[in-house]
């Protein structure tokens, strides 16, 4: 029951943009979608998505060959580095970009720079197939006379396949909800015009349809990556313990290989954090605001708490649900938490804002209604982590506790909460790195006065401010380090990003 | 004294009856084995007595005390009965020392100088107090497993399959390990298995349990020699079972003279016959001729399989590994010791 409501809450988009089509009607809908603006937003999306998807499966599937099966130098420094980008927002990648030169504006730039910003999406969960692949495998097509190309292309591959479309997916996604790194970079998607027409002019029905449009197109691509993810499985078959892997020498290779991965991060690590470096001396020597720098990360700390502990609370009863009562019912509950990672901050922004002013105008403008916001896009993340700490704690340890005398209440402390706390920590941890950098719900949802990290960087950046944006900048990349570094290691690398 | 009396208990999942009826009285200071196929309700048994699931009907018993029926549910922290699950279930956060002590109390579990004496019970060596569970083998696992059941002294320990995530070399080891440890405490313990040789090795008694129902109670010699049916004597060991015609407590057969257990009067009958009943001679005069289609050879035995020539019938017998004939020799057979006869309609 309480799991339903929740559902129910987390739906509160879908129900907004359905909702809206059928009040207008479905003839005005068509009129508004069918503009030639609308084309060119559609052409424009489009083309990014499809460029960023084919980049960063070039990039991640590039890199984590050689850093997890070859004789690459300095392997597990590059593994840290290959996915620190993680670390650094879009936006302020992107930031980093523009404020060295304006050339990187337009499709090429944008293609570079989310490009950059999105293939260790990719990279973590090729690199864990490859990690865990059976070397018999590959042994046993070179017994049957294939040579290393083919022997990639016909075993590696194949088994890649369902990471590669499950990380370049979510890099899809990632891209199509895409706001500040594109705005930017002026880039105009269907995310960028949304936020224009609603900021400019207020445009209601032209902004709630172009959000209807992206959310089906989120909705399509989510329901792939489910479709694929129901059809594949990552462990290895059969008992035994795995052998480790046999690296392939790169020899005279190795120094080419070895400049492919260096310039790869110097472009994705390299210039955004030298940037902000840059912006930080020169910016400083005139003003360095403490007072606000305190203030704002002060807010973003809260904000980043608040919207932690609400994903979680509303994730748990559901996971427990789905991981102790497993049904069909469960079954639907969970899938629909999944749809709030196909939603853009925008449209959740959106749905919000019309359904507080429609049903509870109380809460406009009110910190309640931006961290709900937080809480329905990043239920996911909390469900996945839930669910795998309940993976930790069976009810067959319960069960023995039990046997032994412990009664349910110093069973949940002695046995369930210790197994289960790590796995929370690092849900609540995830939850709260994405909120402190969210920038696109926050942007529209923040009440008058409350100013984050995110919302500061964002107006002394397109005030051309640079170096009052920077301080703000390098905090939120100080913040996120920890939780970035935590994904190199193998227990949370199916964590979800 | 009985420790655990089991009364018309049933139980079922939704529409599919798990148990049907079980009656089962298991004696004090015994170990009795529940034998059964995957999926038979044994582990189902094994749960209702521990207490995690509770009975639709019927009664359970902990010596004097009614656990479960006649509106009374005890739960499973007050009955005193040991748990052993698969694999052992150690907690993985906790180091073996935290995992033995976990069932004490007080002053008893802070203090530890139990778990020395615990290991050496269990055949552990004392230096692995400190490791954690995932730094032992899978048989250190269930032995410590056991000395956490055994730590406040239960009356009862219920062990579901324990071994059978071992490899074959460590289980017969652990099993033995696990019943001195048993008998050394005096404790009653029920292991629900589906290994038939673990079963008639390690057990007292022995019930065999099909399809929510137990077929059989009885000491293994019993269960093994005279099982209650041909469905029992085919799931409990190897068997050839022989057709013929019942005159006076003996039968001919083509396998040559059976002499047939007490029961059966005079009649059409089934008679098992175990493989290692039939017994090989190369030249002997006695006995029915038959040909070496071919041997498994174990080394200390051999699965030899047969065709008797008068009749074209296949069957297997068990030789000791001195003496097995070449295949496509012919050799004579012949049974040795009582056989089991059924009626011939089931």
């Amino acid at each position: 029951m309480l799991s339903a409501l929740i559902v129910l809450v987390a739906l509160i988009p879908l129900f907004f943009v359905l909702g809206y089509v059928f009040t207008i009607g479905w003839d005005q809908a068509v009129r508004l979608i069918w503009r030639p603006r609308v084309g060119e937003l559609f052409r424009n999306t489009g083309l990014l998505v499809a460029g960023c998807v084919a980049l960063t499966a070039v990039f991640g599937t590039g890199a984590a060959w050689l850093v997890e099966r070859t004789t690459l130098p300095g392997r597990r420094v590059w593994n840290v580095l290959l996915v620190a980008p993680l670390a650094v927002p879009a936006f302020v990648n992107s930031f980093g970009w523009v404020s060295l030169t304006a050339r990187v504006e337009g499709y090429a730039g944008a293609l570079l720079i989310v490009s950059l910003s999105y293939y260790p999406l990719v990279y973590l969960p090729v690199a864990a197939i490859l990690r865990g692949l059976d070397p018999a495998l590959e042994e046993t097509a070179a017994a049957l006379g294939l040579g290393p190309w083919r022997t990639f292309g016909r075993v590696v591959l194949p088994q890649l396949r369902p990471a590669l479309l499950g990380g370049t997916l979510i890099v899809a996604l990632h891209t199509l909800a895409e706001f500040g790194a594109l705005q930017m970079l002026r880039f105009p998607t269907f995310t960028t015009a949304i936020y224009d027409l609603y900021r400019s002019s207020f445009n209601g029905p032209a902004a709630n349809m172009l959000a209807g449009v992206l959310l089906v197109s989120c909705l399509l691509l989510l329901t792939l990556e489910l479709r694929l993810r129901g059809h594949h499985r990552y462990s290895r078959l059969g008992g035994g313990s795995a052998r480790t892997i046999p690296l392939r020498a790169l020899g005279r290779l190795t120094a080419p290989c070895l400049g492919a991965v260096g310039g790869l991060t110097a472009l994705a690590l390299g210039v955004p954090l030298g940037s902000l470096t840059f912006w930080l001396v020169t910016g400083s020597s005139t003003e360095f605001p403490v007072g606000d720098l305190v203030a704002t990360t002060a807010t973003s700390l809260g904000l980043g708490v608040t919207g932690a502990i609400l994903a979680m609370a509303l994730a748990f009863p559901i996971a427990w649900l789905c991981v102790r009562r497993r049904g069909p019912l469960t079954v639907l509950l969970e899938r629909s938490t999944y749809f709030g990672n196909a939603v853009p901050g925008i449209v959740v922004a959106l749905a919000l804002v019309t359904v507080s002013i429609r049903f509870a105008p109380a809460v406009y403008q009110t910190l309640v209604l931006l961290v709900l916001a937080y809480a329905i896009m990043f239920l996911p993340r909390a469900m996945v982590s839930i669910r795998a700490a309940l993976d930790q704690a069976p009810p067959v340890y319960d069960e023995v506790a039990r046997a032994l005398g412990s009664g349910p209440l110093e069973t949940l402390r002695r046995v369930t909460l210790p197994l289960v706390a790590p796995g929370l920590g690092a849900g609540s941890a995830l939850v709260f790195l994405a909120v402190v950098t969210e920038l696109t719900a926050t942007l529209l949802l923040a009440p008058i006065g409350t100013r984050t990290l995110a919302t500061q960087f964002w107006s002394n950046s397109a005030s051309i401010a640079y170096g009052a944006a920077a301080p703000y900048a390098a905090l939120m990349v100080i913040l996120s380090a920890p939780v970035t570094l935590l994904l190199t290691r193998d227990r949370w690398r199916s964590m979800p990003v | 004294m009985t420790a655990v009396s089991v009364r018309s208990l049933t139980k079922a999942f939704g529409a599919s009856e798990v148990l049907r009826g079980i009656d089962l009285t298991v004696p004090e200071e015994s170990v009795t084995a529940i034998l059964g196929p995957s999926g038979c309700g044994k582990t189902t048994l094994l749960r209702l007595i521990a207490g995690f699931d509770v009975a639709d009907s019927g009664e359970i018993a902990l010596g004097e005390t009614v656990v479960c029926g006649g509106g009374r549910f005890v739960a499973p922290q007050d009955r005193r009965v040991g748990y052993v699950p698969q694999e052992g279930a150690l907690f993985p956060h906790l180091d073996v020392a935290d995992n033995i002590t976990f069932g004490l109390k007080g002053r008893e579990r802070r203090s530890g100088h139990r778990v020395e004496e615990l290991l050496a019970l269990v055949g552990l060596d004392p230096d692995v107090r400190h490791r954690l569970p995932y730094q032992l083998s899978g048989g250190q696992q269930q032995r410590v497993a056991l000395a956490r059941a055994l730590a406040p002294r239960p009356s009862l320990i219920l062990l579901d399959e324990p071994f059978s995530s071992l490899d074959a070399g460590l289980r017969e080891g652990t099993g033995r390990a696990v019943i001195q440890a048993l008998k050394a405490t005096s404790t009653t313990a029920v292991l629900v298995t589906h290994d038939q040789s673990e079963a008639l090795s390690l057990a007292d008694q022995v019930a065999v349990m099909r399809d929510g129902r137990l077929a059989q109670v009885g000491t293994p010699h019993e269960v093994y020699r005279a099982p209650a049916d041909l469905g029992v004597a085919e799931f409990v060991g190897a068997a050839v079972v022989v057709d013929a015609d019942l005159v006076d407590g003996s039968a001919s057969s083509d396998l040559g003279p059976l002499y047939v257990m007490a029961g059966l009067g005079s009649g059409p009958a089934r008679l098992l016959v175990r493989p290692e009943q039939i017994e090989l001679a190369g030249s002997s005069q006695v006995g029915v001729e038959a040909r070496v289609v071919d041997v498994s050879y174990f080394g200390h035995d051999a699965a030899v399989r047969l065709q008797v020539l008068t009749s074209g019938r296949l069957v297997t017998a068990r030789v000791l590994g001195l003496s097995v004939p070449l295949p496509d020799s012919v050799v004579r057979l012949s049974v040795t010791g009582p056989v089991a006869a059924y009626s011939p309609e089931g």
